[in-house]
């Protein structure tokens, strides 16, 4: 137990990199990281995980790509980026200082255009790569290549020799064998996971009769995945070795705490910070005051004991 | 620009579903609050858990420390809002996105309201007499009864109103109100379908259109991409790239 003056250890490893904190901003969530900086240096958070980068720049979707739920936000952005060429010269140089533990989040259609991007993104001054298997393959009659063992252990295994950084394939809770799907990536290579990306579902506006995205489905986040998101994340750390970061629908510090326990070794939080700018930082001091409240001199010591 | 807890000083209903919020800092030693641009617009979340999203509501007036919003109880957002009573708190973000460059606006200026659209236009009016501009005309449209536009005289020379149900004012569209041609610059903020109309009419006139756009926003600050319009330089996001767009940039298209 720690003397009542020794500020608990938040530090994480993860993938040969020290991280000050468990909590990572999650992709698509805060941007390239510039943005916040009017309320706050995200060098207070773990890391930044960067808007989701695909080979070719894309406008995203049209139509509505909000809606609220309860306890939840659905989107359907798809992907606006400006590519990962114009990430590596322009945007790269401006905030690589922002964070020590950067990750870009790549995606991709096909299984050449994410080898061709990730090339591009781990050659440059990034610290490990988010791999984003929950688009549709457009191969597979548009089936997420997360959806499915084999089709995410193809691209893993594609993009492995040309990562040279550290590796996180991010999941998709819509898998049909979400266990299956994570032992299959860290066989094909994969450094880490990160899960959950948003579940998918549906919003009908039943004044037009009609769904509320032009796509007709969209991902759900926020409060309303949390029991969910933890579920699983305790059900992939328990079945794989590789580190597992925890997400979806982190409010607070106990939530957070939560994930550790569940297995996690690090999280991400995405919606929490669209409600409220600050909320990431928050956060983190709201965990350092549970920890220690309760004794816990660090995260090693409550982490998969649930 | 901050977040931080505010205190409701006023909440009152001005018509119909229609209400004026007033907040100022929780002490007197809250930092001081960023200069206000007219069209900026401030995120505002009450301490209720539900709904999740604060909502994005535009500068009505400046005084002091003291920030009042003009807002339409529109949904569940809204109706948290509309019960806020003075010594509430209330989570203010802000201010937010670009508003009106004053400097730009010269010469003839038309301000061209629908509805709850009038509420950025009260500030605007007072920033613009007070930059010198003396040929300020408003056209607001409304349903029904008006609201929002008293004081704006001195600040402007001419108020013209038009409601659709023709209980005040000339019976019919805004749009009604005015020949683009006659003014240098329209300015307007409303539903899409106003400013639609608004800016095909400027087009065909060659008048310069600026419109205030507003969009579904989840986090307000550019984080998300979630408020994008279409505009000819891409997609663009009303929360930081706007809410004030050039009129010629915007596609109306996705909107219909």
């Amino acid at each position: 137990m720690p003397t009542p003056d020794t500020a608990p250890d938040l530090t994480v490893e993860l993938c040969g990199l020290t991280l000050s904190n468990p909590v990572i901003a999650a992709s698509g969530c805060f941007g390239f990281g510039e943005e916040i900086l009017p309320f706050y240096h995200p060098s207070l958070l773990g890391g930044i995980s960067t808007k989701g980068l695909t080979l070719r720049p894309r406008q995203g979707n049209g139509g509505i790509r909000l809606h609220e739920t309860r306890a939840g936000l659905m989107n359907s952005i798809g992907l606006q980026n400006p590519g990962v060429a114009a990430f590596v010269q322009t945007i790269l140089p401006r905030i690589r200082g922002l964070t020590p533990c950067l990750i870009a989040n790549v995606g991709g259609h096909e299984i050449a255009d994410f080898v061709e991007a990730v090339g591009m993104v781990a050659a440059a001054d990034v610290d490990m790569i988010e791999l984003n298997i929950s688009c549709p393959n457009i191969k597979c009659g548009g089936q997420a290549f997360g959806n499915r063992a084999g089709d995410a252990a193809s691209v893993v295994r594609a993009v492995r020799p040309v990562c040279g950084k550290p590796l996180m394939v991010k999941l998709s809770p819509n898998a049909d064998d979400l266990v299956g799907v994570a032992l299959a990536c860290e066989e094909a290579g994969a450094d880490a996971l990160s899960l959950v990306n948003t579940f998918n579902a549906l919003a009908i506006d039943v004044h037009a009769r009609r769904a509320v995205f032009d796509n007709v489905t969209a991902g759900l986040s926020g409060p309303a995945i949390l029991p969910i998101a933890l579920r699983m994340t305790r059900d992939v750390a328990r079945a794989v070795k590789i580190p597992v970061v925890g997400m979806g629908g982190i409010e607070t510090g106990e939530d957070v705490a939560a994930f550790i326990m569940a297995g996690a070794r690090a999280v991400q939080v995405g919606t929490a910070g669209l409600v409220r700018p600050d909320a990431l930082p928050v956060i983190v001091e709201e965990l350092a005051r549970f920890m220690a409240a309760e004794g816990i001199a660090n995260l090693a010591q409550i982490r998969g004991i649930v | 620009m901050t977040t931080d807890l505010h205190v409701v000083q006023g909440n009152e209903t001005v018509a119909p579903g229609i209400y004026r919020l007033s907040v100022g800092p929780s002490s007197p030693s809250a930092a001081v609050p960023a200069a206000v641009q007219p069209g900026q617009f401030h995120m505002l979340k009450t301490v209720a858990p539900e709904p999740l999203l604060p909502r994005p509501i535009s500068i009505h007036e400046v005084t002091g420390d003291v920030l009042s919003f003009l807002y339409e109880v529109k949904g569940a957002g809204t109706r948290n809002l509309a019960a806020l009573k003075p010594g509430d708190p209330l989570r203010v973000t802000g201010p937010l996105g670009r508003g009106f460059d004053v400097d730009a606006l010269s010469g003839r200026i038309l301000l061209v309201a629908g509805g709850i659209g009038i509420a950025p236009f009260r500030y605007l009016a007072r920033a613009l007499a007070e930059a010198g501009r003396t040929q300020v005309t408003l056209a607001a449209g409304f349903r029904s009864r008006p609201y929002g536009i008293e004081d704006f005289q001195p600040c402007v020379r001419d108020v013209r109103i038009a409601t659709e149900d023709g209980s005040e004012g000339v019976k019919g569209r805004v749009t009604s109100l005015y020949s683009p041609r006659d003014f240098d610059v329209v300015v307007a903020c409303g539903p899409v379908p106003m400013m639609r109309a608004v800016q095909q009419g400027c087009a065909e006139a060659g008048t310069r259109g600026i419109l205030s756009m507003e969009a579904r926003m989840a986090c307000g600050v550019g984080l998300c991409l979630g408020c994008t319009i279409r505009t000819t330089t891409g997609m663009r996001r009303v929360c930081t790239d706007g809410p004030v767009f050039p009129g010629e940039e915007v596609f109306f298209d996705a909107h219909a």
